[in-house]
Formats: C-alpha cells, structure tokens, sequence
C-alpha cells in the first residue's frame, strides 16, 4: 500500500486512511497504523478526545447532555439522558467517565499499552477492593488462596471445595473434559454439580471475581472472567485491577493519539465528516475541505452499532468513602447480584472512585453505577441501589451511634461502665438510621447502547464502522477489534505495533534510565502498602462494633 | 516524602507549528541542531537528568506537542500536570507572537492551575540568528508583553547557534521546581502503579 511518511505532517489534502472519532478502537488503530506507516488522519466532532470513552468536565457533560437529548441530531450510543448538577461547584475539578472501564493486570490491553510505550502518558491506579452485596452489608471477596485460608467465615469443607475450583480454573482450557457438557450451560450449575460450591461462594465468583451480570452465564464465557481475575491477583501487587487517573478508557485513547500523533498522524479535533464520495474517494469536512482517502475510512460516528442497551447512573457524593477502599488505594467495585435489589434480573455493578482517581475534589467520591436492564426498569433497580449504598456509607462512616435502648437491656460493669447485649448491638445497627443525610452534587442517569460480544468488521465498502464499548466492565475484547480493524486496512496483523523504538537516538536510553529509578522507589512504596492493608481492616472493624 | 523521592518537574512547550519548539528541546537535552525542518514526526518527550537548581538535583521531562498544535487539538492530558509552560514564538514572524497569548489561554484553560496568576510561563523569541532585517518583533515589543502578562520572564535565543538556550532552561527549571513545591501534596494515597515489571520487558503476546 502507498505509505507516504515523508508528506504525513505536510499536507492533509490526501491521506491514506481518515478515522473519525477518537475512541478507544479508533485510537489505537490510528497508532498501529501510524507507526507502520500509514498516512493517517484522524478527526473527531467533539473538542475533546475520547468519543464515547470520554471523561469530561462539568460543562462539557452538559454540553454533552444537550446533545444527547435532540433527538435528530444524536449519533451516539447514548440516550435519554438527565443531570442534575448543584450550584457552585468548579467546573474542571471533575471528570466524569462516560464509559468507565477497569483493566486487570494480566490483559492483553495492557501488554500493548506497555509494548507500545503509551504507559508512559498515564499514571495507574490500584484497585483491590471489590464487594459484593449481602444482606445489607459489603463482603470482601476473597480474590486469593491465603484469602481463603485465612477466612473466618467459610466452613472447612467450602474451603476444599473453593480450593479444589480454584486450581482448576487456573489452566481451564486444558481441562476440557470437566467443563465440557457445560460449556453453554449457566455457570452457577457447573460449579454447584461440579465443585459442589454453595450459593454464596456461586455468588461472589459469578458476580464479583467474573464481573457476570447473571449467574445463567455461560459456563465457557464464565470461567474466562473469573481466570481474568486469578491470574491478575500479585502481579504488581495485592489488588487485581488497575485504572488510569483522570479517566479511564479516554485516558487510553488521548495515549494512543499522541502516539499515533508522534508517529505523524495529523489530528483535528472539532471537525465533522459531512459526506464521503465513493467514487473519487473525497471525503468533506464540515471546515468546506476535501480530502482524499486513497484506503479507507474508519468511522464511529454516524452509525451506532451496539446490540443491548444498559443504563447507567453517576453520582456525586460529599462523602470520600474510603471506608470502601483498601488503605493506600481510591477506588473499590461493589456488586448487588440478581435478586438483591426487589427482582432484579442482572448485577447492579458499581465503580466507586475516590479523589485519588483524579476524578473529583477531595472529600468526594463518584459512584457509577451501571445493569444490563433497560429503561425504566433499569433506572429503577439503580436507584434502589444507591439508596442501599447511601445507607451502608452513612453507617459506616458514622462514629458515634445514638442508641435507642431501654434500660434493661443495659447491664452494668463492675467499674460502673454501661453496655448494651451484642445481639441488640447488631440489631441497632442494622435499624441505624443515619441522622446525617448524603448531599449529592451531581446526579446523571442515561441509556446506552453497548456491545454484548465483539463483532467482526466487515469491509463491504470504503467506510468501516467501529463498534460501541463493551458491555463489560473490564476493557475486554479492545484489542481484538483494533487488530480486526488494523487486519482490514493493511491485511495482516503481523507488523500490528512491531515498532523498533531502540533506534531512537539517546534521550530515549535517558528517558528509560529514568523509569528504572522509579521502579526502585515504588516498589518500596508498594511493600509499605501491602503492610498497612491488614492493620487498616482491624481499623475499620475495630470502629464498627464501638 | 520529597526528601527521598527524586524530583520530577513536568515542562510542556507551546507555540505555532514552526517557531522551533523541538529543536530548543534538542539543543537544551543533546546540544544538537539539526538544519533540516521536519514538522515533529518522533518528538516525544524529552528528559533531562541531573539538573542541578541552586543546592538541588532535579530531573526535567520536556514534553513536545508532537504536532498536535496545529489544528489547536492538544487535548487536556498534555497539559496536565506542568509544572511550567513555555511559551515560544520566531521573531521573525509577528503571526507567531500574537498567538502566544492564545497559547497563554488555552493552557491556563486546560491546565487549570490552582493560582494562574502566579504559575509560572517563560516566553522565548525564538530564531534570534537570522539577519536582523527580517526581524519583525522587537525585543520591546515582547517585553512589553510579558511584563503585561504579570512579568513573565523573557529571553531571545537560538536554537541553532545555542544561543540563550541553557540560560533559559536554568530559570525554567528553578521556576518549575518553586512551582512543584507549591503544590500541596496528598499522602493519602499511594504513588501510581509502575507496571514495568522486569521480567516483563518486551515480552508480551499481544
């Protein structure tokens, strides 16, 4: 194919293949193929990076809000969207992930990201806390062996079997005679008549370690997500999952941008593709300019290619909620699983971001909160979710209870110090109702179209359509469908990111020399935290039975 | 906490495509010119070890636009962070001059900084080695608007003969770091993930 780096930066009146919308997909492929040579430009409508994956500020959500809500003009996956934002607060002190995503440490995302340098643009956060909702209260998921060993509540005989499951899982493709007959049976019947695993364990593997919106997922999709959570367990340390501050999918895509951008991709942000001729391969820009497209075009605009509708719900909340986060750490992942939540038929996932995410002020926390189930009904299963989560954060940052008891069920020390029986105990905290209420700053529900599994694109013509973002809460699949979309430009992935950065001249051995500094000092600070994790969980219980 | 780490201080260069901004970054880190203009293909960052400011030692990353200023789509991520911006014109050509202030705004935008009016630019007029009868700006002029602009410091250099560069980059680089201690710092949380493993290195089957 024609590859003309010479003239990438001179001249934007041809180029070889013009992407529209900066995406996730659409920016890595744009640096895939910058870097193999390809003449690329790459536009976007919006003044931002990130399309759909975006993070924004305040006044760009409401921008994005309006726009949303004309219907004639909506080219995005989303709809039907409502914010309510309170008075005074600063508009850039916030970024508000459209389409938040968490990548685990062992993915194929984050080797790229890594192979292909854009790390070094993003600072990445821990994310070691992931709940599941139970009988109005948070369980922390054993993600380990010694997690397991060490659990006061599970009976010696779940903990065979949970050990038994959690060695197999660990090379499961192998073991293919004892998933076999399941392979499209739900998952929760694989491990109740294979593993003879109770309904809890069932509970917390689906939905929290495989991060499955339903129990009745299949067992071969289901074992995948719960190795994707194993496998990811100490590889940088006590927590599975990571993210990048300030936002996370458009953080990715602003990388891969720049990188394309260093490679000589030619980037204009604010400018609509109005009309694409076929015939003499003129594209025409809304700036009245045309350009020639001599390959192809990548567009994720324009067309909406989801297959299922979620709802999701973002709220900001004047409570930082790090009683939900492991010491060191400012994010946590709460699951409310099927039929927690009046009848609810998929998970209620919720990502909780601190302001150590760089999303918020200090003193505040965004909660998303996101389900499968579809319009009204899903609204409604959300917000019955965030009343649960307004009653579990107010009890348990609250430190000084006011019991209403009566007088006999006070016993007296010898010292003459009162206490109240530890059954009444439980039972008051449970009633606790909270005499503080939860100030929320920011409110915003909205619908959005999502891919359930990736579809293989297709190149029926000169245009290509990308797809919507996955429907997981894990960046699965990205890189698949950017490798797809490389495949059909240049017809083959062999060369997709096979960069030799080692000719670069001395400053990039400076530039390396400097990151293995930091290696030192960090992992240092890592032991540090793994140390203090413990002692902040006897912390945290210890302030809870006062 | 300061003590022990080493201090990184996070400089992004701004000004039209053409006025020199990579090759002040090369003279600066490499003490190379080169004569042949290419519009940054391959400029990414550039980093600087060892920079001694007063009784300190401090690493400077300089970062590039890498070309993403031409059609002004930086994007919020680049700013993100500078501990100082500089801001960079030809003197040779007034459309580059007169956008510096457009240059000013959109970082103070983007970047957002707790105090704008006291983060700190630097301008440079750049190009100072061509015959003066092409020069359009005047050294009165610029001053005239740098100290408008709340006394930014300015100086006139060239990339190509070296001339001004150190000198620049010496009030850049204590500028920054008074800047970077100014920042109030949050141990709340842990430092990012470094996530370059060694054993990892080039090894990956994606």
């Amino acid at each position: 194919m024609a590859t003309t780096t010479t003239s990438a930066a001179g001249s934007t009146e041809t180029c070889d293949v013009l992407i529209y919308g900066t995406g996730l997909v659409e920016s890595i492929v744009a640096a895939a193929l910058a870097w193999q040579g390809t003449n690329v430009l790459h536009i976007d409508s919006n003044p931002y990076y990130g399309g759909s994956w975006a993070a924004l500020n305040l006044d760009e959500l409401k921008a994005w809000t309006d726009r949303v809500n004309e219907a004639a003009s909506n080219n995005t996956p989303f709809s039907d969207a409502y914010l309510y934002i309170s008075r005074n607060l600063d508009p850039r002190k916030y970024a508000i992930d459209l389409s938040p995503h968490i990548l685990f440490t062992r993915s194929d995302l984050l080797n790229l990201l890594i192979k292909s340098r854009v790390s070094r643009y993003l600072e990445f956060k821990p994310l070691g806390s992931f709940h599941t909702f139970e009988q109005d209260s948070f369980e922390k998921v054993p993600g380990t062996k010694e997690d397991i060993f060490t659990s006061q509540t599970l009976t010696l005989l779940t903990k065979r079997s949970l050990m038994r499951f959690m060695k197999f899982v660990l090379d499961w493709e192998q073991n293919t005679t004892v998933w076999q007959e399941y392979k499209d049976e739900p998952i929760s019947k694989f491990l109740e008549e294979r593993f003879a695993l109770d309904a809890p364990q069932i509970v917390e593997l689906v939905h929290s370690i495989g991060l499955l919106p339903t129990p009745k997922a299949p067992t071969e999709l289901a074992l995948g997500a719960i190795k994707r959570y194993l496998t990811s367990m100490q590889v940088y340390g006590n927590f599975p999952a990571m993210y990048s501050m300030y936002g996370t999918g458009g953080e990715l895509a602003q990388g891969f941008c720049r990188s394309a951008a260093v490679a000589g991709a030619v980037y204009r942000l604010g400018t609509k593709l109005i009309g694409f001729d076929e015939t003499t391969s003129d594209a025409e820009l809304d700036s009245g300019e045309k350009i020639k497209v001599t390959e192809k075009i990548i567009s994720s605009e324009g067309v909406v290619a989801g297959d299922e509708e979620i709802t999701r719900m973002v709220a900001v909340v004047e409570k930082d909620c790090k009683e939900w986060f492991a010491e060191g750490e400012s994010a946590a992942v709460v699951v409310f699983p099927v039929d927690t939540l009046d009848g609810n038929r998929f998970a209620v996932q919720v990502l909780v971001m601190g302001s150590g995410s760089g999303q918020c002020p200090s003193g505040q926390a965004i909660w998303y909160l996101s389900t499968q189930e579809s319009g009204e009904q899903g609204r409604k299963y959300l917000y019955v979710a965030l009343e649960k989560l307004e009653e579990t954060i107010l009890r348990e940052s609250t430190e000084n209870f006011e019991f209403d008891v009566n007088e006999e069920e006070i016993s007296y020390l010898p010292n003459g110090l009162p206490v109240i029986s530890s059954v009444r105990l439980g039972e008051s905290l449970r009633n606790f109702t909270p005499k503080e209420s939860l100030k929320y700053l920011l409110k915003l529900t909205y619908s959005q179209k999502v891919t359930v599994r990736p579809i293989e694109p297709t190149a029926d013509s000169k245009v290509i359509c990308t797809i919507a973002p996955s429907i997981d809460l894990a960046f699965e699949g990205i890189v698949d469908q950017a490798k797809g979309l490389y495949e059909l430009v240049t017809g083959t992935t062999d060369d997709f990111f096979e960069v030799d950065f080692e000719d670069e001249d001395d400053d990039a051995t400076a530039t390396a020399a400097a990151a293995d500094t930091d290696i030192r000092d960090i992992a240092e600070d890592k032991e540090d935290d793994v140390m203090g994790h413990h002692s902040d969980f006897e912390e945290v219980a210890g302030e809870m039975t006062i | 906490m300061s003590s022990r780490k080493k201090t990184m201080l996070k400089v992004i260069i701004l000004g039209d495509s053409g006025v020199g901004k990579t090759s002040l970054m090369q003279q600066y880190v490499s003490k190379k010119f080169s004569n042949q203009y290419k519009a940054t293909i391959g400029a990414d960052f550039l980093t600087k070890q060892d920079v001694r400011v007063d009784d300190r030692t401090v690493t400077m990353q300089l970062w590039d636009t890498a070309g993403q200023e031409r059609f002004q789509s930086l994007g919020v991520a680049f700013y993100r962070g500078a501990d100082c911006c500089v801001l960079v014109y030809d003197v040779n050509n007034a459309k580059s001059f007169e956008a510096l202030d457009s240059w000013r705004d959109e970082f103070l935008i983007q970047a957002s900084p707790r105090d704008p009016e006291s983060f700190p630019f630097v301008v440079l007029g750049n190009k100072i080695d061509v015959e003066e009868s092409k020069r359009v700006i005047s050294q009165k002029r610029a001053l005239a608007f740098c100290q408008a602009k709340g006394n930014i410091p300015y100086f006139e250099t060239s990339a190509k003969e070296a001339i001004n560069v150190d000198q620049a980059f010496e009030v850049i680089a204590r500028n920054a770091l008074i800047q970077e201690e100014s920042e109030e710092y949050s141990s709340d949380f842990s430092d990012p993930i470094n996530i370059h493993l060694d054993n990892e290195r080039g090894g990956c089957e994606c």
